[in-house]
């Protein structure tokens, strides 16, 4: 039991939990006006209700106490007259007359004609049950028990008391026209006096049930379910609207339960049914007057009134919704184009539109991401010049390596010829350097003509082969078309020297080198190859890797000069591929982007905007 | 979709539904409710001995929000007359039928061809083949019995050869036919002789003669309500010292005026108040829950003569208050 709680528990904060998770402005807004919106409809609507309930509940109450009076004072007003009829009857005539010589006829009949509306017959009985008088004059039914009967026997028990009966079939005169009547019987006793001497009688008053049944259905007939019934002081019913069905066993009252009730309202639960009650004692009799209103009577009321607190609640509710909606999205809507904007920057537009409407404080907002953007591109162009002049720098730092060496190797093989007496070749030599140099040098410029590149390759490779006395053969196969291509200068150079250095100069006339230009896929290819002593595999994989820059013999300039030189000129995908295996050779390729030599792509270049360049590139093409 | 718009969506959707549920209760609530004319055919139907049915009739009809109609019928002569009463309330727009059916013989299949087109409870008989249609009566083999008893607490000992006469009615009517065979069954036991059995299949043409031969049985006994009235007659106009006992079954006031005056010896009153009540209840409940056949019931019936007809209980269903 106490694990599946604590399990219960837990889900339930775990699913709290997962709906407090951020949501967006909008949704927290509008679901936090719409809940604090509900829960004050809710309260006003719950306690509207419940106060429409209670007032119904009070009104019923009142209402029910006040039919009750009237209807105890019209019950009160019959049975006053038809005791005065009574009193009447005995305290001024009965009382007055000698029956050895006088009837009561007369005067009994005069009453009777005056209260015939409320009456059914007026008569006086002997101690013995003889008829003394009666009024209307009709034939006794033989073999009658009057002193038997119930009204005879109370008047006589309770010889001080006027006695109202129940409703009861008139059992004393007969009607040919085979009607009965169903009275209520009013007796007390009498003094019945003949010559001087008195005699116990008793006179009755039949009063005609319908009498009291009409004033009933008076209160009765507005066809609800609320009803007023009356009773004796024993809970036996006098009327009741469904006093058939009650005496048939169809019906059921609580009669009996009801007697023993105070005057006053109260509450009460039969055969499962809450039922506000009623009750007014009504003076003479005891008789009680009970006002029955099952509550669902009123409860059709509230039920009504229930669904109108409903409706109006849903829709207060649905409009607070729209409301809601429309408010939160005015609010959050711009600050989602903010979160756009922003969204934009982070996927790389360095430029995004910022949105700067709505109110004041986003307006601000947008104005202040405006500028933190401008100065954060301000910044990055800023990084980028310094990474710029950074890279020409470097750049410079290792132009300016290459020349020194190959000065003083060219020098000294200079040196050696004219003391050798070589002077032709010394001037070739020098020759070929100045056009080398000139080449180096082009101006400044470290983009030039790859046609140039190929000429400083050559004027290299002659100085070279005159140096090495012509052990090596060199073989350039250049496409013409690539001729006109932008290339960083100083690359061929390099691998020239690897070659002859770690490739040919062992070899003893066997040694050759090619170069060869093409272009393949859009982009220009120059192979160096040489068919030296090649390299196994780790020493290729590491000839590219800045710290282990393989410097036995040459000008210590490796490749990774010229494979870093490519790479921050041109990009990542460009630079050295370097193909060898022992014994066979190596090949050195250079990867270049097919670039038009022209002056503003040279400017590009040389400014280090070779993407831009590429973008221009591709537009010519199309 | 975001789970905003979501959200959005489903709680617009749950309000505009609610909005629908309710304004539907408010304005159901305000119509007025279907009415049901119910209309109920009765052989004589202003006979004194349908009071308290009509009572019970009306009673049910206010708790049940039913438009009687209590049809006018006279003295109906047969079946025939009987169903184009039936036709009539039908084609009038009645939706039920209480009927009692004068004659029950063969008379389950014509209904057949009718019932289809509104709700039936039958009265007081059934018809044959029985049990087929929704049915209130009151316990007719009882009442039979009842009245036999009646005569064996009465005569006692003396009972044995006595001679007995017996107005059985209509025993064209299954009713009738099990309140004859109550009666006959009450005797088995007894060395009893039944003199006669009148079985009057049509009341008009009364063989008068045949009634004359009361004289010669120390005791009648008659199964209904107008058999006990026209012996009562017959003996009030025959006034003779060996006039036979009566016991009948009735519950008019006549038949009660003269149980008073001691003409009839013991009356057996069926509770006709809750036999008009129920039917109506029946054919309600058939109307209203639209069920496929009503329930049937059964009423009780009081065994009363002179010396406790004014009993508590027993004026209560003997003289209905008219309310």
């Amino acid at each position: 039991m106490f694990s599946k709680i604590r399990e219960c528990y837990q889900k339930l904060t775990s699913y709290i939990r997962k709906g407090m998770k951020p949501q967006s402005i909008q949704m927290t807004i509008s679901i936090s006006f719409t809940v604090v919106a509900f829960i004050c409809m809710g309260t006003l609507g719950i306690s509207l209700y419940s106060r429409f309930v209670n007032a119904m509940e009070d009104m019923m109450s009142v209402s029910m106490e006040q039919l009750l009076d009237q209807t105890a004072i019209n019950l009160e007003t019959y049975l006053r007259s038809m005791r005065r009829i009574s009193d009447a009857m005995n305290y001024s005539v009965i009382k007055d007359k000698n029956l050895a010589v006088d009837t009561l006829d007369e005067e009994m009949n005069l009453l009777y004609e005056a209260n015939k509306g409320n009456l059914i017959s007026i008569a006086c009985y002997t101690k013995d049950g003889e008829l003394v008088a009666a009024a209307p004059v009709a034939t006794e039914k033989e073999d009658v028990d009057i002193v038997n009967q119930e009204w005879f026997t109370e008047a006589v028990g309770q010889m001080e008391n006027i006695h109202f009966s129940t409703p009861h079939v008139q059992n004393l005169f007969d009607d040919t026209s085979y009607r009965y009547y169903w009275v209520v019987s009013l007796s007390q006793a009498v003094e019945l006096t003949s010559n001087g001497s008195s005699t116990l009688g008793v006179l009755l008053v039949d009063m005609n049930y319908s009498s009291i049944e009409q004033l009933f259905n008076k209160v009765n007939t507005d066809g609800s379910s609320e009803y007023v019934y009356l009773m004796d002081s024993d809970g036996e019913i006098i009327y009741h609207p469904k006093q058939k069905l009650i005496y048939m066993n169809l019906y059921e009252e609580n009669n009996l339960e009801a007697v023993h009730y105070e005057d006053g309202s109260r509450q009460e639960e039969f055969q499962g049914r809450k039922r506000l009650v009623t009750v007014k004692t009504v003076s003479y009799t005891g008789w009680k007057i009970v006002s029955v209103a099952p509550v669902s009577a009123y409860n059709i009321g509230a039920s009504d009134m229930r669904l109108v607190v409903i409706l109006l609640m849903s829709l207060a509710m649905l409009m607070m919704i729209i409301l809601n909606q429309s408010v939160s999205a005015r609010i959050a809507k711009p600050l989602q184009k903010l979160n756009e904007s922003v969204r934009e920057w982070e996927a790389g537009n360095m430029n995004p539109d910022i949105y700067m409407g709505s109110s004041l404080e986003v307006e601000h907002l947008g104005r202040t991401l405006r500028s933190t953007f401008e100065q954060s591109r301000q910044l990055m162009r800023d990084i980028v010049v310094e990474q710029e002049e950074k890279r020409k720098s470097e750049l410079d730092a290792l132009q300016s390596q290459v020349n020194p060496h190959f000065l003083y190797n060219t020098l000294d093989s200079i040196v050696w010829m004219i003391e050798g007496e070589r002077y032709e070749d010394a001037v070739f030599m020098i020759t070929q350097l100045a056009s080398l140099f000139r080449i180096s040098l082009s101006r400044g410029k470290t983009i030039i003509r790859l046609e140039d590149e190929i000429q400083h390759a050559k004027n290299y490779m002659n100085i070279q082969k005159i140096r090495y006395k012509n052990i090596f053969k060199v073989d350039f196969n250049i496409d013409e078309d690539i001729l006109n291509c932008c290339t960083v200068k100083l690359i061929i150079q390099p691998l020239l020297e690897n070659a002859i250095y770690y490739g040919v100069e062992c070899m003893d006339g066997d040694g050759e080198i090619e170069v060869t230009g093409y272009r393949k896929e859009k982009d220009i290819y120059i192979e160096v190859r040489d068919n030296g002593l090649g390299m196994p595999k780790e020493m290729v994989d590491a000839l590219l890797i800045e710290n282990n820059r393989v410097r036995k013999k040459g000008s210590g300039v490796g490749l990774i000069n010229v494979h870093n030189r490519l790479r921050l000129r041109f990009g990542e995908p460009y630079g050295l591929e370097i193909e060898s295996r022992p014994d066979e050779g190596t090949t050195v390729r250079i990867h270049l982007p097919d670039i038009h030599y022209s002056t503003e792509t040279v400017e590009m270049l040389e400014d280090g905007r070779p993407g831009q360049l590429e973008g221009e590139q591709s537009d010519d093409r199309k | 979709m975001t789970g905003n718009k979501f959200y959005f969506r489903i709680s617009i959707l749950v309000l505009i539904v609610i909005i629908s549920w309710t304004s539907y209760h408010i304005l159901d609530n305000g119509k007025e409710e279907e009415s049901y004319p119910v209309s109920v055919i009765v052989d004589d139907s202003n006979n004194d001995r349908w009071i308290a049915l009509r009572l019970g009739l009306e009673q049910a009809a206010r708790d049940y929000q039913i438009d009687l109609n209590y049809v006018f019928t006279g003295k109906l002569t047969n079946a025939e007359e009987e169903k184009g009463f039936i036709n009539r309330e039908l084609e009038n727009g009645a939706k039920g039928i209480i009927v009692q059916m004068i004659s029950s013989e063969e008379d389950a299949v014509e209904l057949g061809e009718i019932l289809s087109k509104a709700a039936f409870v039958l009265l007081e008989s059934d018809v044959k083949p029985e049990n087929l249609y929704a049915l209130v009566e009151p316990d007719n083999i009882g009442i039979g019995k009842a009245i036999a008893n009646a005569v064996k607490e009465d005569f006692g000992e003396e009972l044995n050869g006595k001679k007995i006469g017996i107005l059985s009615g209509n025993q064209n009517q299954v009713s009738l036919q099990q309140r004859l065979s109550g009666v006959e069954e009450g005797f088995m036991e007894e060395t009893v002789d039944i003199v006669w059995c009148i079985e009057n299949r049509n009341t008009v043409e009364r063989d008068n003669l045949q009634l004359a031969e009361a004289e010669t049985v120390d005791l009648i006994i008659a199964l209904e309500n107008d058999e006990t009235e026209k012996m009562v007659d017959y003996m009030l106009m025959e006034e003779t010292d060996d006039t036979p006992l009566l016991y009948g079954v009735g519950c008019s006031e006549k038949t009660v005026y003269y149980l008073n005056k001691g003409i009839i010896k013991t009356l057996v009153v069926p509770n006709e108040f809750s036999m008009g009540y129920q039917s109506m209840e029946a054919m309600a409940n058939q109307l209203q829950y639209h069920s496929d056949k009503a329930e049937s019931g059964q009423v009780d019936y009081l065994v009363i003569d002179r010396t406790n007809m004014y009993d508590k209980e027993n004026q209560k269903v003997l003289f209905p208050i008219a309310q």
